[in-house]
């Protein structure tokens, strides 16, 4: 059941009728838990058991640690270890098998790979961050944000959010939980934006370009323009389509009566790669910050006296870019993915171009982005390789172009990115400088609807991070 | 709420100025008859097959008869002389087509017809959604078919689709739109900068991706699916099918 299909319209419609029905927030967080453990088990009726057997400890733990509970710590190394622990059963278990056998193949020793052969629960490295971030905020402040079970376990399941975020933090959600909430028509105003864009560029956008970009990752090795255009490709496809899903996700949330995070902000504008991770998946970063990047700078600052006071700058990124890598994926061009966005950040802050440095002058701004944005297209490359040999392949053994066959193929790809970019960049602009002028922002939207509905009919692709 | 009103305005505003332009465009009638329009020829291969050969059974199916039965150790068991029409990942459209259409009008009624089919199996998706499959059943589809009509065309259709393919030509004509739009964001730089159009443009990616396509890979992503899909005794054929012992 995609955000995008009629069975989800017809669930949505059915539950937001009977929701604004009931008048008391306890009614409405209840049924609400009902329908979000609905929609998963649509999916996966086993991993949905997983869901709630998870969550029922999860709460139960945030509560002893929240009532003062002697062994704070303990608690909360059991409810750690029990979610990533889940997480790396289900999501890391085969790639480390598979790599620790290889390593130990290479070194001479005839050794097969355990492999379990389960799938992946949807959602579970969303929902699981949801769950280690209120637990973690439980243990810090001694406060627990949910009242009663229900209101924790929606905040884990709720159905807009489980298959691709945004990672919501409890603090915002659950005190919306709390108050009670009546319809108002501002909902459907705000609302209706958002889920028109999401349709537009999910179905216009991000499924049209995907068919550009995928051929040529299926070939065994593309020349290197080939796999230029097509990381370009990639690189609009992958800001479609997630945006998309948080468009989709929020304008849903938004018609319930929620306020829920925004998850991008123009990345591709981004000059520095901290600025970039401030503006791409910004409630993955935000929780990276927090639960990891500034914890092992504290800790590493607090050794400044025993430790160089490099490792304090550069060890924090790469640390938490690598994990950040293998949150999105379970295989070496991740990890490698993850590793060049830490060096990155730790480059840049060791050059002075960290935290909020900004270029002075134009001149300086647009050359500032050109390079970040030549970083970020190659970091797609990497991302999206179907392997490392097919990338190492491709960087270094690949021609430049294989012919003349190659220089068109590539100047049609790029063609089909400028043409089917133009609409984003086109919203960027009315954004910025024409939301005054009349008619210009609703003659967009109803271009986008017409674009919708003449693109519509043709079955739609997963969401990119659902595989996440 | 002001923004929305315009919003509405403009779109119906746009959507009449489609459904004006667009029936002109593509030369298209409306209200649109969406039912597809077959000739009355069918090919009749299996059907002169049959009155050449005279067997006592015909065995229909995809890859599952193609890659598992043995039709030698068959005859040499049974006696009996047999027919196999072979399609790699046809479907019921198709097989309900060749014995209506083929089999069933044929002078010579073998006494046995034999379906073969796994729906556990995967078949190459491209081979359906990119059209592959439309062309083999125009082969074997008279133009009365009604029943192929309605299961594989109409049915998949809800009446709010079949309402706008109909009446709205801003929908019935989308795809039309879609390829002229789809044409020009794929073919604008190529024909500036190198003067190579639709022709050129699709013989190089022909050269490009059909030359280069990683077969091996694709067949292991396959077989992948198939294997995380499945059981493993899915796979085997005695298991799916209670098969008489003397084929097995």
């Amino acid at each position: 059941m995609e955000l995008t299909s009629p069975y989800f319209v017809l669930f949505f419609t059915v539950i937001l009728i009977m929701y604004w029905l009931l008048r008391q927030a306890h009614r409405q967080n209840f049924f609400l838990l009902v329908a979000s453990y609905l929609f998963y088990a649509w999916f996966d009726v086993l991993y949905t058991a997983l869901l709630a057997i998870s969550s029922v400890i999860d709460y139960h733990l945030g509560r002893a640690l929240a009532g003062g509970h002697s062994r704070r710590k303990l608690l909360l190394v059991i409810s750690l270890t029990l979610n990533l622990g889940t997480l790396g059963v289900f999501r890391y278990f085969n790639f480390f098998s598979e790599s620790v056998a290889v390593l130990l193949n290479s070194l001479g020793w005839r050794v097969d790979a355990v492999v379990l052969n389960i799938f992946v629960p949807l959602g579970i490295s969303f929902y699981t961050f949801k769950k280690i971030s209120y637990i973690i905020d439980v243990y810090r402040t001694g406060k627990s944000p949910a009242g009663n079970f229900v209101e924790y376990a929606l905040y884990v399941a709720f159905f807009p959010q489980i298959l691709a975020g945004p990672i919501e933090r409890a603090r915002k959600l659950i005190p919306q939980f709390q108050q009670t909430r009546v319809w108002r028509g501002e909902f459907f105003y705000d609302a209706w934006q958002l889920l028109l864009m999401g349709l537009f560029k999910k179905i216009v956008i991000a499924d049209s370009i995907a068919l550009v970009a995928n051929r040529t990752f299926m070939l065994s090795e593309p020349s290197k323009v080939l796999a230029f255009a097509a990381s370009l490709g990639f690189t609009l496809q992958i800001l479609a389509d997630f945006s998309a899903y948080t468009d989709l996700s929020r304008g849903f949330a938004r018609l319930l009566g929620f306020e829920t995070s925004e998850n991008f902000h123009s990345p591709y504008l981004a000059r520095t790669p901290t600025e970039f991770w401030n503006r791409w998946h910004i409630t993955l970063s935000e929780w990276l910050r927090d639960y990891l990047f500034f914890p092992i700078r504290r800790a590493l600052l607090q050794r400044e006296r025993t430790l160089h006071p490099a490792f304090a700058w550069v060890i924090p990124p790469l640390a938490t870019m690598l994990l950040s890598g293998l949150w999105h994926g379970a295989g070496w061009n991740f990890v490698l993915w993850g590793l060049l966005h830490g060096v990155l950040i730790a480059v840049y802050q060791v050059l002075g171009f960290g935290g909020s440095w900004s270029p002075r002058g134009a001149l300086r701004q647009v050359a500032a982005w050109a390079v970040m944005f030549v970083f970020i297209i190659f970091s797609w490359i990497i991302f999206r390789s179907p392997s490392l040999d097919w990338f190492s392949n491709v960087l270094l053994t690949a021609p430049f172009s294989r012919g003349q066959a190659d220089w068109v193929v590539t100047l049609a790809s790029l063609s089909a990115v400028a043409f089917y970019a133009a609409p984003l960049v086109i919203k960027l602009l009315i954004d910025r400088y024409f939301t005054r002028l009349p008619l210009i922002e609703p003659a967009y939207y109803a271009l986008a609807a017409v674009m919708v509905v003449v693109f519509s009919g043709t079955p739609v692709q997963d969401f990119v991070y659902f595989r996440f | 709420m002001r923004t929305f009103l315009q919003f509405v305005a403009l779109f119906i505003l746009l959507s009449l100025l489609a459904s004006t332009t667009l029936p002109s465009v593509y030369g298209t009638r409306y209200p649109r008859n969406i039912e597809p329009e077959f000739d009355s020829r069918v090919r009749p291969i299996h059907r002169n097959a049959l009155i050449r050969r005279i067997p006592d059974a015909v065995f229909i199916g995809d890859s599952t008869l193609g890659d598992n039965v043995d039709f030698q150790q068959i005859h040499a068991l049974l006696g009996i002389k047999t027919y196999d029409i072979v399609i790699y990942g046809s479907a019921s459209a198709l097989w309900y087509l060749i014995i209506k259409n083929n089999i069933a009008v044929s002078p010579i009624t073998p006494d046995y017809l034999v379906l073969f089919f796994r729906e556990t199996m995967l078949t190459t998706p491209d081979y359906r959604v990119t059209g592959q499959y439309f062309p083999i059943i125009e082969e074997f589809v008279g133009k009365n078919d009604d029943l192929l009509a309605r299961y594989s065309y109409l049915d998949q259709m809800s009446w709010l689709e079949k309402l706008a393919e109909r009446y709205f030509p801003l929908y019935g004509d989308r795809l039309n739109f879609r390829n002229s739009l789809e044409y020009r964001f794929n073919h604008t730089l190529p024909l500036l900068l190198l003067t190579c159009g639709e022709f050129c443009v699709s013989e190089a990616r022909e050269l490009v991706y059909a030359a280069d396509l990683d077969m091996d890979q694709l067949m292991m992503e396959q077989f992948g699916a198939e294997h995380n899909l499945t059981r493993e005794q899915d796979f085997f054929f005695n298991y799916r099918v209670s098969v008489p012992t003397c084929l097995r």
